[in-house]
């Protein structure tokens, strides 16, 4: 198993930090704007040289720009520009040695209703009621409902997969957040095991997989976690982990620290040592320790410390 | 097992940031005012100390570090030793009366010696280690040279005027050993530096408020791979009244630092000792590594160190 943290503005002092509590492997970008359309080689080799100098790897490439794919995920004109320059990202991301590129197929975003909810000490985490947003107003381009979404996915699927096989790279495809349809007058497809099984069966691909979040899973299951777990990990189809803990499951929940939410972190933990597991796993999604600094350097350090003591209970060999 | 914290500096904000970091006891060193006002700890301070603790959904475990000018002449039997004894007896009975269950203290005639506080170690985070080879030309410091046999004698004089104290007013005292465990330095001697001379504290004045600290770190520089024997003999007695949970690299005579995870040591299997050997004190972390960008206080470091000692105590069923 890696021990991987994300991490979007890369600097000196974060990459050594990250380094010095643990961490082999980021999950990252380089800098991007909405007018590039698509990842450039040369950004991608400096972004994996950079994070190499550091002693650390390139585990995986975070999603793409939300303005590159906007029309791909509720299915506008401009679609198919956008599509091919999706390819060109690929190849880029092959050519320059990165593995697995994680994206995700929200028709909006992802939502919670609360920024402040308290978790133990008064730790503030973010929690979501779906209670609230039941009058949300559309806020997608235009109305989708689930067969239009699954047509938009597949459209997208049968024409990116090639390519990413081509260059070599593993795509890594998030659950929807929260794991709840519709919201705001947009469907949210990938909500539960079935429908991301749908998705490894629609496309049949070695570069098909899932980015497999412990938390969303949590959310739509419960303690049915160690399932998805065990079904997703046998097939070999998880190609990283956000390793993560929630209180409750929709229509209400909150994140919470690693060791503080429903779930038996070493139990999860024991099942992806046991279903062979052996990519990169990270926290996500940091609730905001007292006095902590925007990038939750506080917040990180207990997640890698906690998630590497985990690793060497359950007998999971980390890659050094 | 209680998962517990050292803390220097005891505010509103670093009460809350262990609280939601899981830390569930303090050990509180140095308590500011107390040690300035002097000459024992006053009982009122002690009692405040505990409700501002415990306002805080914390409890306080111990109290740590009586300065050295308050007991020095006992260990080098100076005219005044008796007034020493007096007053150390008197904070020995206001730690008791105010309720705290244990009262760590040292006997080092000097202090605790490092030869670098500058050594790096993984991702560059520095370290302190210790050379003994640097510190055989050591001048002589202290009033004067101290040999083993008078240090045991004006030990035992100390202890035994403490212990009844303790023992009367249902205090545990738990000695630390002398770091690093080798003798002489700079002129004076070292006793603390084995089993055999712990055993001989707990021989010379029987009682059960004569106990350990046992700082694993000390136990490894001693032994090495050794410390899980030195576990089970004095945890099996029960006289382990709390644990400095500890790694480092090498042993003496040369070792350094290391973080919690990544040292010599097996942590998860001297946790398991641990709870093999039924130990369910106040555990904490110490000597955190420099990272970069942490706080003076080592916030970083202290999240990194609880979250993987939790993990740890949780794999073999150490945590209520």
């Amino acid at each position: 198993m890696r021990v991987a943290m994300g991490m979007m503005d890369v600097s000196d002092d974060d990459l050594q930090f990250a380094r010095q509590i643990g961490v082999t492997d980021l999950v990252t970008r380089p800098d991007c704007r909405a007018e590039d359309g698509h990842y450039r080689l040369e950004a991608l080799e400096r972004l994996r040289e950079r994070v190499e100098a550091a002693g650390l790897r390139v585990a995986a490439i975070h999603d793409v720009h939300p303005a590159w794919n906007d029309k791909i995920r509720t299915g506008l004109p401009g679609r198919d520009e956008q599509i091919d320059h999706y390819c060109q990202s690929l190849t880029n991301i092959g050519r320059a040695g990165i593995p697995i590129l994680g994206y995700s197929f929200h028709a909006v975003r992802v939502w919670r209703t609360s920024r402040h909810a308290r978790g133990r000490g008064g730790i503030l985490c973010t929690s979501y009621d779906h209670a609230l947003m039941r009058d949300a107003p559309p806020m997608a381009p235009k109305a989708i409902d689930d067969e239009a979404q699954w047509a938009n996915l597949e459209y997208f699927l049968r024409r990116v997969m090639p390519a990413a096989e081509a260059a070599g790279v593993r795509m890594a495809l998030h659950p929807d957040d929260p794991p709840i349809s519709p919201i705001a007058g947009a469907a949210s497809i990938l909500r539960s095991v079935e429908a991301l099984q749908r998705v490894l069966d629609m496309v049949p691909s070695p570069s098909n997989g899932v980015l497999f979040c412990q938390g969303c899973f949590i959310e739509m299951l419960g303690q049915g976690v160690f399932d998805a777990i065990r079904h997703f990990g046998r097939q070999g189809k998880v190609f990283y982990v956000h390793f993560r803990n929630v209180v409750g499951a929709v229509p209400r929940f909150r994140e919470a620290l690693m060791d503080e939410g429903d779930i038996d972190m070493l139990a999860a933990m024991r099942a992806w040592n046991e279903v062979g597991f052996d990519g990169p796993m990270m926290p996500d999604h940091h609730p905001r320790v007292e006095g902590d600094t925007a990038y939750g350097h506080r917040a990180r350090s207990f997640a890698i410390g906690y998630m590497r003591g985990l690793m060497e209970a359950a007998g999971c060999s980390i890659a050094g | 097992m209680q998962v517990a914290i050292g803390m220097h500096n005891i505010t509103e904000e670093n009460l809350q940031f262990v609280k939601q970091i899981g830390v569930t006891d303090i050990v509180a060193a140095s308590p500011e005012g107390m040690t300035l006002e002097g000459p024992f700890f006053d009982y009122e301070r002690l009692v405040q100390l505990k409700t501002r603790i415990e306002g805080a959904g914390l409890r306080l475990a111990a109290i740590q570090n009586i300065p050295t000018t308050w007991y020095d002449k006992i260990r080098y039997n100076l005219p005044g030793r008796e007034e020493q004894l007096d007053h150390y007896c008197k904070t020995v009975e206001n730690v008791g009366r105010a309720g705290i269950p244990i009262l760590h203290y040292n006997f080092h005639a000097v202090k605790v010696w490092r030869t670098s506080r500058h050594t790096p170690g993984r991702g560059g985070a520095l370290f302190t280690s210790y050379d003994h080879a640097l510190m055989e030309n050591a001048p002589l410091v202290g009033p004067r040279a101290l040999g083993e046999e008078e240090l045991w004698d004006n030990f035992e004089y100390f202890i035994k005027r403490i212990m009844p104290v303790a023992e009367a007013y249902g205090v545990k005292m738990a000695l630390h050993p002398d770091d690093p465990p080798v003798s002489p330095i700079a002129g004076a001697a070292c006793l603390f530096r084995s089993t055999e001379a712990f055993q001989r504290v707990l021989d010379m004045a029987p009682s059960p408020s004569n106990g350990l600290l046992f700082c694993q770190g000390c136990f490894a520089e001693m032994y090495g791979q050794g410390v899980y024997d030195a576990i089970r003999h004095f945890g099996k007695q029960g006289k382990v009244f709390y644990v400095h949970f500890r790694n480092i690299v090498g042993r003496m005579p040369v070792f350094r630092e290391s973080f919690i995870d990544e040292g010599d040591l097996d942590m998860l299997e001297a946790m398991r000792v641990w709870k093999e050997v039924g130990f369910d004190g106040p555990m904490i972390p110490d000597h955190y590594p420099h990272i970069i960008g942490d706080s003076p206080e080592a916030h970083r470091a202290q999240a990194h160190a609880i979250g993987y000692m939790k993990a740890l105590m949780q794999a073999v069923g150490a945590l209520d």
